[in-house]
């Protein structure tokens, strides 16, 4: 029977979240509505926006506009040449793009006036724009353009699509229809001719010749001369299909404007924004060169679909918490899912059952969650056992009453027996008849048990923080350090396909040999960068797999065992983590449970991912090597460019990008220079330098190994020379004389700088003083008055209380203004133009007058000395006070500039006004006295406001 | 009726501002208390307050690292920071560390009620000396490969026009959007900072019990 809070906590996990990763503005891409995206022959994606157009290389995103030579921020189409040209279709005409230069040639300006919307360049070599309302262009081999429109037979002049098929007829899709050329002549096809919709978005050619076409009403594939239409009567999710990628043995994948689908032989698989898509309106669909689909949306920038290995569930589809410690499966198939906050979740397959404190559940920091023998579930927590039976939570009964911090249930099936480790009080042993605890009183050398396992042979094993514990009829044996495990802090067991035992611990994770006594460990040495290893699981291709505080795992140990170098036994690991769509990175101890369709649930502190392992593609394809940049002695230098320097300018570095979009931050560069470097090194960082190059001639190589450890055959290389030295001997006395030299101003500064330290200590030290003590009494008077004067009171009261109040805080704003100048952080001309503007607009902003700045002449960084910085600030301070209590200005110019260590400071404003003398006399007097006390001059004019200049020199 | 916490050791500040706040009819301040560690405590128990006001210098755990603690496990929280002086470099550390906002405390109390009801309407104070350290905070070197979470040209625009000293309205005005899009960008770029720092706070909670 339900309960009625029970039938409240059910509901839905709605969806789950694919791995889908995203580019838009918050990555760098210049705007979010993206029209066509292009994979280059150099192997970067290029994203053309309504706002620039983007060259991605799986880590940077670098954009051009129009000062860079676009025509038109808004990029319509990009293609590629042969010579490794870009031809570029933009609101105002064609540019073409080589390396970083962007222009228009001549023969392309008529072409300016229109929106150019598709570019192709046939198999004859000529070139083919498409234009939003002037029909199409054509360039021939001699430059030639010649424009056709519907005058010509067109079915229009709007053109959306260009496209050529095997047997070389051009076919164009337009706001009205589908028309060819054929050998000479235009024919063209509408909904008379079998067409769905006249108004057309896309068009691809498969392998069969055959065309398909994107209308308003559904895909279009045009077979035998034949139109076939596909739409939502059979599945596909909105009609309008804005583009097609990769149509091939009757597939291909679609962007429309709900959404995208995978079209299988007509059949629809479709993408929402519920499975992780950033946008549902899909301007375009490429398929890249290692099998990743990018979307671009309208809105959402770029989108690249990785693969359905993860199907992600977190709170916002629907789980009560995303601290996932626990699964298992009943024998109706349910499955439960323990979290650390959230309660025990049911999960039949389409809706979600909460067991939590308000239904009954003990504690809803639930560690462990097992079903046993009698389909009753129990549930391990923090403040001990639940047992859920037939819907209903109850307590345990009283023999396990008092367990608390219940991290492993284990039912022995064949005896009945049960086992339940604590986190803080050893294991307890229910043998059927009695409860026994093993503890560090008795059997164990620690008191965390953290896993149980029965092995074949009817053992159970226990991971405890004080090694491997087995348990035999009675007998314990352990098995710690002193066996060869890499910790005693063992966090769980697993048991492979072989029955060998594979340990998780603090310390990396070991393949166990228990009747030799020897381990085989794998921790941080091996490429891994983490030691943490919480659980392991095997799949049906014999890979394991080990969950840890970075990711996932997959350890080939075949290919380890094979390896020959210590880099090919790296390369037997292959990290996944949320950049391949893992939910996040870090994984929970017991967090794993192995389905019976072959899927892995894994528990994470950001949810739950459910992981299909034989769906999880090797990758074939290494990543290109780029130089995104070559520094040498200092300079930039083009990769193109073969270089000779002198001897003594050999320092070098290099910048590579290794580009891929499956696990950019995951690429292995190999690189060596050929002339120093013996053997290849490997390294994650794409910085390399040399810091000293001896003279010779050099070519540095380098290539790059993919995350499934796939290394690139192609070599990209630089070559340069560095001359011998002409004078061996004069480089040597510079070298002797630069060491003397060097020895005296070590000493010389080695003094100075002790005594400069000791007087900023001092500074630092009296700053802080008077922030604790006198600044915090006259606050607390401050807020005193302030709450008195909520009360009523009589004026004369209340008129003391707020001058109390104004003073205590005039006092705190001159302490502030003191502490400031006095300590030694604030030592910059920066810091002290940013107070200056702080003050002015605090003062004066509020009264409606406009403050005009100009620093530019000054050097942000520079050092002043304290009571220059001081002063100036006072007598700024001072200043901006005058023109708030006695002008009527609207307008005030500050100005600092330097010139070598001269330095003016001006502050004039435009009031009518002017002062009345007397009362600003002490405020005038005082810059001429904080003036005299840096040995700067100080002018002051007060004819129209107010005209203060202050000019001196640093020291 | 929005709910405020207050952490700060000098008692008697601690109590004016808590009584002068729970008197105002649109605001409740049930929990002032003088460490980081107290204020997680009543986190554990009770529900988070809508915004807390917390003190740099305190016993204890340092209230910058308490923002790291408290963002991490209660996100949801806004938390402005008290400080005696206008410090920038402590400001600035604990706007990464995830404050988004900062009064300094002889603020007069009228006035630091208007302040959170502002955070609490969706606004973002940033001043210039603030707003340049920010421009350097992103320049760093080391940040470069974390290429998602760097300035987008707009944010920037933003930013340097604070350090420039323009108000929001002017700024709104030299790149013609709205005020409101200019809170919305600069409420962004403290998410930026945010998002920096997280990294470093990864402990989790669990970790003591695996």
């Amino acid at each position: 029977m339900l309960t009625l809070v029970f039938i409240l906590s059910a509901g839905d996990l709605i969806s789950q979240q694919l791995p889908f990763r995203s580019y838009s503005i918050q990555q760098g891409l210049s705007e979010s509505v993206v029209h066509d995206m292009y994979e280059g022959s150099r192997g970067y994606l290029w994203i053309a926006t309504g706002y620039g157009l983007n060259r991605f290389d799986g880590t940077e995103i670098r954009s051009y506009y129009q000062h860079h030579g676009l025509n038109n921020n808004h990029v319509n189409a990009i293609t590629e040449d042969e010579e490794g040209r870009f031809w570029i279709g933009t609101a105002s005409g064609v540019n073409v793009m080589e390396r970083d230069s962007i222009w228009t040639p001549s023969y392309l300006e008529d072409l300016r006036l229109y929106s150019v919307t598709a570019i192709l360049k046939d198999h004859l070599g000529s070139w083919w724009f498409g234009t939003e309302g002037a029909g199409v262009w054509i360039l021939d081999s001699n430059n030639q353009l010649t424009q056709y429109t519907n005058i010509h037979g067109l079915s229009a002049d709007n053109i959306r699509d260009i496209t050529q098929d095997h047997n070389d007829v051009l076919w164009f899709a337009t706001s009205n229809g589908l028309t060819n050329l054929d050998a000479g002549n235009f024919n063209t096809f509408t909904t008379s001719q079998g067409l769905p919709d006249n108004n057309l978005h896309a068009l691809a050619v498969d392998n069969f010749n055959n065309l398909w076409i994107g209308t308003d009403r559904g895909l279009v594939v045009r077979e035998d001369q034949e139109f076939q239409t596909y739409n939502t009567d059979h599945g596909l999710i909105h009609n309008s299909v804005l583009s097609i990628a990769r149509p091939e043995n009757g597939t291909a994948w679609l962007g429309t404007e709900e959404g995208a689908a995978y079209f299988d032989n007509g059949n629809f698989r479709n993408f929402t924004t519920s499975d992780g898509l950033t946008s549902n309106i899909i301007q375009e669909i490429i398929v890249d060169r290692e099998e990743n689909i990018w979307f671009g949306t309208l809105g959402g920038g770029a989108n690249i679909y990785l693969g359905d290995y993860f199907h992600n569930y977190t709170e916002d589809e629907g789980l009560p918490n995303n601290v996932v410690t626990g699964f298992t499966r009943d024998s109706d198939g349910n499955h439960w899912i323990a979290t650390f906050g959230g309660g025990v979740i049911r999960y039949d397959g389409n809706e979600v059952q909460i067991f939590n404190e308000n239904n009954g559940l003990v504690d809803n920091r639930v560690f462990t969650v097992y079903s046993d023998s009698e389909d009753l579930l129990w549930a391990g927590t923090r403040s001990g056992i639940s047992i859920i039976r037939d819907g209903e939570v109850q307590a345990p009964g009283q023999l396990y009453e008092g367990l608390r911090l219940v991290r492993a249930i284990y039912e022995d099936n064949e005896t009945g027996e049960r086992w339940i480790g604590t986190y803080q009080d050893g294991v307890y042993h229910y043998d059927g008849d009695r409860l026994t605890v093993y503890d560090d009183t008795n059997h164990l050398e620690n008191n965390t048990v953290m896993n149980l396992q029965k092995d074949s042979e009817g053992r159970i094993w226990m991971a405890t923080y004080g090694g491997v514990v087995v348990y035999d009829n009675g007998e314990f044996t352990r098995y710690t350090i002193e066996d060869g495990l890499p910790s005693n802090g063992i966090i769980s067991l697993f048991f492979d396909h072989d029955e060998r035992l594979w340990v998780s611990t603090f310390n990396g994770f070991a393949r166990f040999d228990t009747e030799n006594r020897i381990a085989e460990t794998f921790d941080s040495r091996f490429g891994l960068s983490t030691t943490l290893a919480y659980f392991m699981f095997q799949d049906h291709n014999q890979h394991y797999w080990i969950g840890t505080n970075i990711g996932l795992i997959r350890f080939d140990y075949e290919r380890y065992r094979q390896a020959e170098t210590v880099v090919q036994q790296d390369l037997s690991f292959e990290l996944v983590n949320r950049e391949q769509g893992l939910v996040t990175n870090e994984m929970n101890a017991g967090g794993v449970f192995q389905d019976e369709d072959l899927s892995v649930w894994l528990g994470t502190v950001e949810g739950i991912s459910r992981f299909f392992p034989e769906r999880f593609k090797h990758r074939p394809v290494p990543p290109r090597v780029e130089f995104k940049e070559i520094v040498f002695a200092g300079q930039t230098v083009s990769p193109d460019q073969r270089i000779t320097r002198r001897h003594d300018r050999n320092f070098l570095q290099f910048e590579l990008t290794g580009i891929t979009f499956t696990a950019p931050s995951r690429v292995l560069f190999e690189y060596r220079l050929d002339g120093v470097d013996e053997g290849w090194t490997q390294s994650h960082d794409p910085t390399v330098r040399y810091p000293s190059l001896s003279p010779g001639e050099y070519s540095f190589q380098v290539r790059a190994y993919n995350s499934s450890g796939v290394r690139g055959e192609t070599i990209s290389s630089y070559d340069f020379e560095i001359a011998p030295p002409i004078w061996l001997q004069w480089w040597f006395f510079l070298l002797v004389g630069l060491i003397i030299m060097g020895g005296i101003l070590f000493i010389y500064n080695y003094y100075r700088v002790r005594k400069m330290v000791e007087i900023e200590r001092m500074r630092v030290q009296i700053a802080s003083d008077l922030h604790d003590d006198v600044g915090a009494s006259l606050t607390e008077l401050a807020l005193q008055t302030d709450f008195l004067r909520t009360g009523k009171l009589d004026s004369h009261v209340e008129d003391t209380l707020k001058n109390i109040g104004e003073h205590s805080r005039r006092i705190v704003s001159t302490l502030d203004d003191i502490v400031w100048s006095i300590d030694a952080r604030n030592d910059t001309v920066g810091d002290l133009t940013d107070r200056m503007q702080d003050h002015a607009n605090k003062v004066l902003s509020s009264k409606g007058v406009t403050l005009d700045f100009n620093f530019s002449q000054v050097n942000t960084d520079r050092e002043l000395p304290v009571q220059v910085k001081e002063n100036l600030y006072l007598i700024f301070k001072e200043s901006i006070n005058n023109i708030a209590k006695h002008s009527n200005a609207d307008k005030v110019a500050i100005r600092l500039s330097m010139d070598g260590k001269k330095y003016l400071l001006n502050v004039l404003d435009n009031g009518s006004k002017g002062t009345n003398g007397r009362k600003t006399g002490q405020g005038l007097r005082n810059i001429d006295m904080r003036a005299k006390r840096m040995n700067a001059e100080a002018l002051i004019e007060r004819e129209n406001g107010f005209n203060v200049k202050v000019t001196g020199s640093l020291n | 009726m929005a709910v405020i916490g207050i952490v700060e050791d000098n008692k008697k500040i601690r109590d004016l501002i808590q009584r002068y706040l729970d008197m105002q009819d649109e605001l409740q301040c049930p929990v002032a208390v003088d460490s980081v560690e107290e204020m997680l405590d009543y986190l554990e128990k009770y529900d988070p307050p809508d915004v807390l006001l917390m003190d740099i210098q305190l016993p204890g755990m340092s209230g910058i690292k308490g923002i790291g603690i408290i963002k991490q496990k209660y996100p949801e929280i806004e938390i402005i920071m008290l400080t005696i002086y206008h410090d920038s470099h402590k400001i600035f550390d604990s706007l990464v560390a995830g404050a988004s906002g900062y009064l300094l405390k002889h603020t007069s109390l009228p006035e630091i009620k208007e302040s959170i009801q502002t955070l609490i309407e969706g606004g973002a104070p940033m001043s210039p000396q603030i707003a340049r350290k920010v421009i350097n905070h992103f320049k760093k070197p080391e940040k470069k490969s974390k290429v998602e979470y760097d300035l987008t040209p707009r944010e920037q625009d933003i930013v340097n026009g604070l350090v420039d000293g323009l108000s929001y309205k002017l700024i709104a005005d030299r790149f013609d959007i709205s005020i409101d899009t200019v809170r919305a960008h600069i409420r962004n770029i403290y998410k930026k900072l945010h998002v920096n720092s997280k990294a470093e706070v990864i402990a989790k909670s669990l970790r003591g019990e695996i």
